[in-house]
């Protein structure tokens, strides 16, 4: 059976895009052999895919390039504190990732919670007697003197090695005289 | 955005789009404008975009870039004399002459022609000769069925055929004489 014009003008589109199965193309190279005007109508839809598929490329303005360069990955802006502390200690912010790392800061917010109350909890349950809690006092208090008495006999040392290695010898007894009044040695 | 990524992206599909807006849009200038305009949403809407479908983006943003240019243009120059591809001036007068001469005869007058359809015509018929875009893949790519993009493409065709073979009229009419 052969096509009319009409049908086969309308399927020039799809015969230059090869998008016609065998026997939809014998039916319309079949008109095309004897239709002159269909003919010529492929010719001229050839031409103008042939044509336009061969436009030259053309370059991209380099002025263009900067340009977009300027206003985006060169783009200067103020940039905020928090931002600057970010940055420097390269901690990656994404949308993405602000989800995830808040639900992570909240367990372990909430785990340090309850570990701090159970600790807590374990140190009221302790209990001490009269005797122990008074040993413990004398324990702190002796501590307390020896390490006094400590510091006193250095400082003592230090301080007569100073006078015998580096004082004048005027100096030094007047010095002595002094110490030896105010404490009646 | 990835800066390398995107620096990658700009170097390769640069030259497309601008050529894209430029034969859409038959203006230097408007195509330098809507190339920046592209990059710079890609910029901002980077991390929005599927990598797999970062061309598509690009094309559909052109696209879109593209008839919103001709809409502007429309409002503001009114009246003025657009700069035909294949008037005698264009030689001396277009803003890019070295555009011109890389165009044999027929191609400036189909861009001529093509001047008469409206702005997202000319764009799908370049995405389809020029880019090579296979009709289904267009649709997909603004958002139409692959139907109304054969539609629109068969008709802008039909004008630019007509306006082939009056050309060929008027110059085997020229050559007679």
């Amino acid at each position: 059976m052969k096509q009319n014009c009409e049908t086969t003008q309308k399927r020039l589109p799809d015969l230059l895009d090869g998008m016609l199965d065998d026997r939809e193309r014998d039916l319309v190279f079949g008109h095309l052999d004897e239709c002159a005007v269909c003919s010529e109508i492929l010719a001229a839809e050839k031409m103008i895919s042939g044509e336009l598929h061969s436009l030259p490329r053309l370059r991209c303005p380099e002025a263009v390039t900067r340009a977009v360069l300027e206003k985006t990955i060169e783009l200067k802006r103020p940039v905020g504190i928090f931002e600057t502390i970010v940055r420097r200690a390269r901690i990656v912010f994404s949308r993405r990732a602000l989800k995830p790392a808040l639900a992570c800061g909240l367990i372990l917010f909430l785990s340090l919670l309850i570990s701090h109350q159970t600790r807590r909890n374990e140190m009221r349950g302790k209990t001490y007697t009269d005797a122990e809690i008074d040993r413990a006092g004398e324990i702190m208090k002796w501590s307390l003197v020896y390490s006094a008495r400590q510091v006193q006999t250095s400082e003592r040392r230090v301080f007569s090695e100073v006078l015998n290695q580096s004082a004048p010898e005027t100096i030094e007894r007047s010095v002595l005289s002094v110490y030896t009044k105010s404490t009646g040695n | 955005m990835d800066r390398a990524f995107f620096q990658e992206l700009l170097q390769k599909h640069r030259d497309r789009v601008f050529s894209h807006a430029r034969y859409v849009l038959h203006n230097r200038e408007d195509a330098e404008d809507v190339a920046q305009e592209v990059f710079v949403k890609l910029w901002e809407h980077g991390r929005e975009v599927d990598p797999g479908k970062t061309e598509a983006w690009i094309m559909r943003v052109t696209h879109n870039a593209c008839i919103d240019c001709c809409r502007r243009r429309s409002r503001n120059r009114k009246g003025e004399d657009r700069l035909r591809f294949d008037s005698p001036e264009a030689g001396l007068n277009c803003d890019d002459p070295a555009v011109l001469y890389e165009l044999n005869e027929t191609q400036r007058a189909l861009l001529s022609a093509m001047d008469a359809l409206p702005a997202s015509v000319r764009s799908l018929i370049l995405m389809h000769y020029f880019r090579d875009m296979p009709m289904e893949q267009i649709g997909e790519t603004v958002g139409m069925t692959p139907n109304a993009v054969k539609v629109a493409v068969h008709r802008g065709r039909k004008l630019l055929r007509k306006a082939l073979l009056a050309r060929g009229k008027a110059v085997q009419e020229r050559k007679v004489p």
